[in-house]
């Protein structure tokens, strides 16, 4: 009789590795890929099996439709012609919650590792999600109660504007936790003047006090070099690491600017090296008028944004919920959209015209032509995350 | 035993150790990969499982047998009189009981149930394993999978810098 063969982990089937991987909880694949290349692989394969461009990034509209709560997930298609376009089409339907007793108001507050950060508002009370745009898993994140008095007597002057423009969540950004499943968040909330984190494995927030009184709001918030890094409306950037205590330290990457932004956001490089910002200090325009966009990259030494006139072949695509940077080349369906920026519809211009799943574009002035920002609506962008096989290698 | 019954159709699983196991066509379609064979008439004799030996075959034959009734592809009926409730819980209790062996016998099962595509024994295993190894950090996982970092040193800081929390 043969001896039994001898199976270790790492010999086990490509789809049986994802299979368990799958089972793990949020940001999975980041911890579960740590473990050795051989997972690393299998979950890289599985998942570019069943994603068919893994790379290509996609948009999601939430909408509840019949007591039922609906992601549509869309690939980006490139909008060149006129003519019935090809873009837009939902290619994943998922059911996020078969039964919802009411219509809650629903929305997208950001979008990393594959997973979206979802915020229901009931009537009693708002619960934030994270969920899995592919399959509709969630994961509940511990209520949010830290509001300020102050904020609350605000709120109830606003009800009915809190889901609209910033409100009262407006961002949030993940980061994978020491324990496979955990993860933590940084939450942008309070119309921009709160900044919230959540542990991994804790069971509540924390306020996050700011490094000195600060006069301006926190407009974005995104997973950087191991840091959550927040940006204010005056352009000022702090690194946000754990400082061994299971505390917050602070670092701050670019000073003031003298002059507040009308609208920015954080991006992180295609190569993941350096940190951008598109922003605009026009006011969102009356109809006609166009509205100047610029991209600049953080210089830590300087500590101050250094202006980009060029992104290369690279193509950004902005929104408020999430932004990406692509390489072009990378991304065959976006050949031709090198030095181009896409904005998504929750971007401050409210005027400009909006497409259903369609993303407009602006193309970067590389002298000093100014062009539109043009946006798509309700839509968040979403990149579905597959490990890097060149992790540790330079970029080449 | 009941399930013996004369006119249904049995089928040879043959390991690569040269055991052989005589199954009921219906508890051999448990497994989708022999039920396309089947399907396909290529399975006329013996079927021969490669990668899978006599010992991991018998525990997947005798995962399929308690398996079949509730799955119900053929002659289900005789299932219907029991509450499927009492059922399901009936077979939880006994897939847990099943699931009780060490871990190469679990990874072995793993590869099998992957190879022959039998979704509720890959969804068992791959629940198992991923109980045990839930909410530990990297180098317990490594400890119980036992498997080697084969990361390089600069390779292992990068990941470990790059997601700070992670490995704090």
């Amino acid at each position: 009789m043969a001896p039994p063969a001898v199976v270790g982990f790492s010999d086990l089937p490509t789809e049986a590795l994802d299979e368990i991987a799958r089972r793990s909880g949020p940001l999975d694949n980041v911890l579960c890929s740590a473990v050795c290349r051989s997972w690393r692989r299998a979950l890289r394969t599985a998942r570019l099996g069943r994603l068919q461009e893994p790379n290509r990034p996609h948009s999601i509209f939430l909408h509840t439709e019949a007591r039922e709560v609906v992601l549509e997930v869309s690939f980006i298609y490139r909008r060149d012609y006129y003519e019935d376009p090809p873009f837009g089409r939902v290619r994943v339907r998922t059911v996020v919650d078969g039964k919802i007793a009411n219509y809650p108001s629903i929305k997208i507050i950001g979008a990393s590792y594959g997973w979206i950060v979802v915020v229901y508002k009931h009537d009693d009370g708002s619960v934030i999600y994270l969920v899995d745009p592919f399959t509709g898993r969630r994961f509940p994140l511990p209520r949010f109660t830290d509001l300020s008095r102050s904020w609350r007597q605000e709120e109830e002057l606003r009800t009915g504007l809190l889901f609209k423009h910033r409100g009262m969540f407006h961002k949030a950004a993940l980061a994978p936790g020491r324990r496979l499943g955990t993860y933590a968040v940084m939450l942008i909330h309070s119309d921009g003047r709160g900044l919230s984190f959540l542990r991994p494995g804790d069971r509540s927030w924390r306020a996050v006090r700011s490094p000195r009184a600060m006069p301006h709001r926190y407009v974005d918030v995104v997973f950087h070099k191991g840091a959550f890094c927040t940006l204010s409306s005056f352009g000022e950037v702090n690194a946000w690491a754990p400082d061994g205590g299971g505390g917050l330290r602070t670092r701050r990457l670019t000073d003031q600017r003298p002059e507040q932004l009308e609208w920015a956001v954080l991006a992180e490089s295609e190569s993941r090296h350096d940190l951008l910002m598109v922003s605009t200090m026009d006011r969102p325009p009356c109809s006609k008028r166009r509205q100047h966009f610029e991209v600049s990259r953080c210089d830590e030494r300087q500590r101050r944004w250094l202006p980009v006139k060029d992104i290369g072949e690279t193509a950004i695509l902005a929104g408020s919920q999430s932004s990406l940077c692509l390489s072009t080349p990378g991304s065959p369906r976006l050949a031709g959209s090198s030095n181009h920026i896409y904005f998504a519809s929750d971007c401050a211009t409210s005027n400009m015209k909006c497409d259903y799943g369609n993303p407009d574009y602006y193309r970067l002035p590389i002298a000093a032509e100014s062009l539109a920002g043009r946006e798509i609506s309700g839509w968040t962008w979403f990149l579905p995350y597959v490990a890097r096989l060149d992790y540790g290698a330079s970029p080449s | 035993m009941a399930t013996r019954e004369a006119g249904k159709k049995m089928i040879m699983l043959k390991s690569p150790d040269g055991m052989e196991f005589e199954v009921e066509e219906a508890v051999a379609m448990e497994s989708q990969t022999i039920r396309k064979m089947i399907e396909d008439d290529c399975a006329d004799t013996a079927i021969l499982i490669p990668n899978i030996n006599s010992k991991i075959l018998s525990r997947v034959i005798e995962y399929c047998n308690k398996h079949v009734p509730t799955t119900g592809a053929t002659g289900a009926a005789a299932s219907d009189t029991v509450a499927p409730a009492a059922l399901a819980e009936d077979l939880k209790i006994w897939d847990a009981e099943f699931i009780k062996v060490n871990r190469a016998t679990r990874f072995d099962l793993i590869q099998a149930a992957s190879y022959l595509n039998i979704k509720g024994l890959l969804d068992l295993t791959s629940q198992t394993t991923i109980d045990t190894i839930s909410d530990n950090s990297l180098e317990e996982i490594r400890s119980f999978l036992s498997t080697k970092n084969d990361y390089l040193p600069e390779e292992e800081q990068t990941i470990r810098r790059e997601n700070q929390w992670a490995f704090q």
